[in-house]
């Protein structure tokens, strides 16, 4: 499984999309970034690094650009498999389950990569022009964040944990998009799962259906905290909640895969 | 122009009966529902009544436009429709009828979910006030006063240079006809550059999606005039004669012609049989 695994990552590593929808992840995480900046020159206020750098996360509608366009990478792999015939020869290798869990690793190493990465990039890029962060607005910034769990941090950790928390966010979703593909079929279709993903969780936010604690975009939004989403747990029982809510979803997902893939024979 | 018709018959039922278009249309539904549902406590703390005219105002918001865009970029991404059906309809008709039945086609399906998306509209606010002479409460409160939207976490955004040139039933009839004109050029040259090399028509929907979304972050209407999409709101476009920048009768001329040059380009290259195998769009005996 783990060779299938490495050849897979290698193999997707290699095509010419994957470094297209990179560039794309980065610009769509310039763009911002770049008009705060903008805003910043012309009012004349210079901030630092995690200010300009946690712009594209607060806002709702870039995060879900972002998932949107790692979609195009992860979104399509098992249906293909399908339609192309790959999938009775690896179903014979690996067995069903093993299957499955391939491709949720395949497509959390994905993600993981292409988020890691690029925000590394574009940290790099704004490290050039700005510092890393001001001791008193970084304290005062890390207490509206975090409800006064990042206080007296350092902003690499703290970046750090906003990154941990968009993985897992982006997980989810991607996790669904996996699930629809089965049923949908059609590569139109599978990329727009994110978009119909949160006008659902939207949908659920505004009209209360969802409940606070499993109301996804605003869980793993920067601001969770403020919102009084969850009781005001410790910073490990706040990750072993996502962590949990992540794992659900993966394993719901991989019942609906597998019931359905049973199905495809 | 019996078997045009009978042609798009059969492709408006095969999307009608297709699951997808339900499911679509309930997330649209969905999604216009969350964009009006803020609107009901300001509306309930003011004792002011809805209008049916906010319609016009979804199309100002990036995210709305891409995510109704969206919508109306599934319903038309199976043009050219290549199952094996269309070989024994292209026997009975001729490539000519097929071709403007698909056409036909895409007219019908904007014109369909443009009365969706009025019904919807009209549903959700509870009235039918087009051909009203004012504006309402509602949007002239939203327009003055920006705090009343971001305190009620409104996301629909109403401009006033719209609310000060048009009136109501002038906005409507614009915002049609420019929805229609839009979604038209999009769903012909996803038809047409499909049918010129397969694929691109779907690549050029998407990417037009993702430049409207990218230009949010960029103000002046110089960026506006860039994406066909977000011509659809008529307040995007300039209504002023003194900051020289093209009319919207102009931009509608421009887009039509686009329209008509592909069609043409098309309608000639496909009689050519050898062209369209060659391209692998169609391969039939005729």
């Amino acid at each position: 499984m783990f060779r299938y695994i490495a050849e897979e990552l290698k193999l997707q590593m290699r095509q010419p999309i994957f470094f297209g929808m990179m560039g794309m992840y980065a610009f769509f995480l310039i763009v911002p970034i770049s008009q705060e900046v903008r805003l910043a020159l012309n009012a004349q206020s210079y901030v630092d690094i995690v200010h300009y750098w946690l712009v594209p996360y607060t806002q709702t509608h870039s995060t879900i650009i972002l998932i949107a366009i790692l979609n195009f990478l992860t979104g399509y792999t098992v249906i293909r498999d399908v339609q192309q015939g790959m999938y009775g020869v690896l179903v014979t290798k690996l067995g069903r389950i093993r299957y499955i869990i391939a491709k949720l690793i395949i497509m959390i190493s994905i993600a993981a990569f292409v988020i890691i990465i690029m925000n590394l990039v574009v940290l790099m890029g704004l490290s050039q022009l700005f510092p890393l962060a001001s001791e008193r607005m970084t304290a005062e910034r890390f207490s509206v964040y975090s409800g006064g769990m990042w206080l007296y941090a350092s902003p690499i950790s703290f970046m750090a944990w906003i990154l941990f928390k968009k993985v897992l966010e982006a997980v989810c979703i991607l996790t669904v998009s996996l699930v629809v593909s089965l049923w949908a079929k059609k590569r139109v279709v599978i990329m727009m799962v994110p978009l119909m993903v949160f006008v659902a969780i939207y949908f659920g936010q505004i009209t209360n259906l969802i409940p606070k604690s499993l109301q996804l975009i605003a869980l793993f939004s920067p601001y969770s905290y403020l919102e009084n989403r969850l009781p005001n747990w410790s910073l490990f029982g706040y990750g072993a909640y996502l962590v949990t809510v992540t794992v659900c979803c993966l394993g719901l997902s991989s019942v609906l895969i597998y019931k359905q893939l049973k199905k495809e024979g | 122009m019996k078997q045009i018709v009978m042609l798009m018959l059969i492709y408006m039922r095969r999307l009608m009966t297709n699951k997808l278009f339900l499911v679509l249309m309930s997330f649209q539904c969905l999604y216009i529902y969350t964009l009006i549902h803020p609107l009901y406590r300001l509306s309930a703390d003011y004792q002011v009544p809805l209008s049916s005219n906010l319609i016009i105002f979804f199309f100002r918001d990036s995210f709305s436009v891409m995510v109704l865009s969206a919508i109306m970029l599934v319903f038309l991404s199976a043009l050219p429709f290549r199952d094996e059906n269309q070989q024994y309809y292209v026997t009975r008709c001729s490539v000519k009828q097929w071709f403007w039945a698909q056409v036909g086609y895409i007219v019908c399906v904007v014109l369909l979910n443009m009365v969706c998306l009025l019904v919807m509209c009209c549903c959700f606010t509870r009235s039918v006030n087009f051909f009203d002479s004012e504006w309402g409460k509602v949007i002239g409160s939203l327009a003055y006063y920006p705090e009343l939207a971001s305190y009620y976490e409104i996301e629909i955004q109403v401009t006033n240079n719209v609310l000060t040139t048009y009136s109501p039933f002038q906005a409507l009839l614009l915002w049609m006809m420019h929805y229609f004109s839009v979604m038209c050029s999009v769903g012909v040259g996803i038809l047409c550059l499909n049918m010129i090399r397969s694929g691109v028509g779907s690549v050029l929907a998407t990417s037009l999606i993702f430049l409207q979304y990218t230009l949010n972050f960029f103000g002046g209407y110089i960026g506006y005039y860039i994406s066909p999409l977000s011509w659809i709101y008529p307040g995007n476009l300039s209504t002023s004669l003194y900051d020289y920048y093209p009319s919207v009768q102009g931009v509608m001329i421009a887009m039509w012609l686009v329209m008509v040059v592909l069609i043409g380009y098309v309608r000639v290259r496909i009689t050519d049989k050898q062209y369209l195998e060659s391209k692998e769009v169609l391969i039939w005996d005729h």
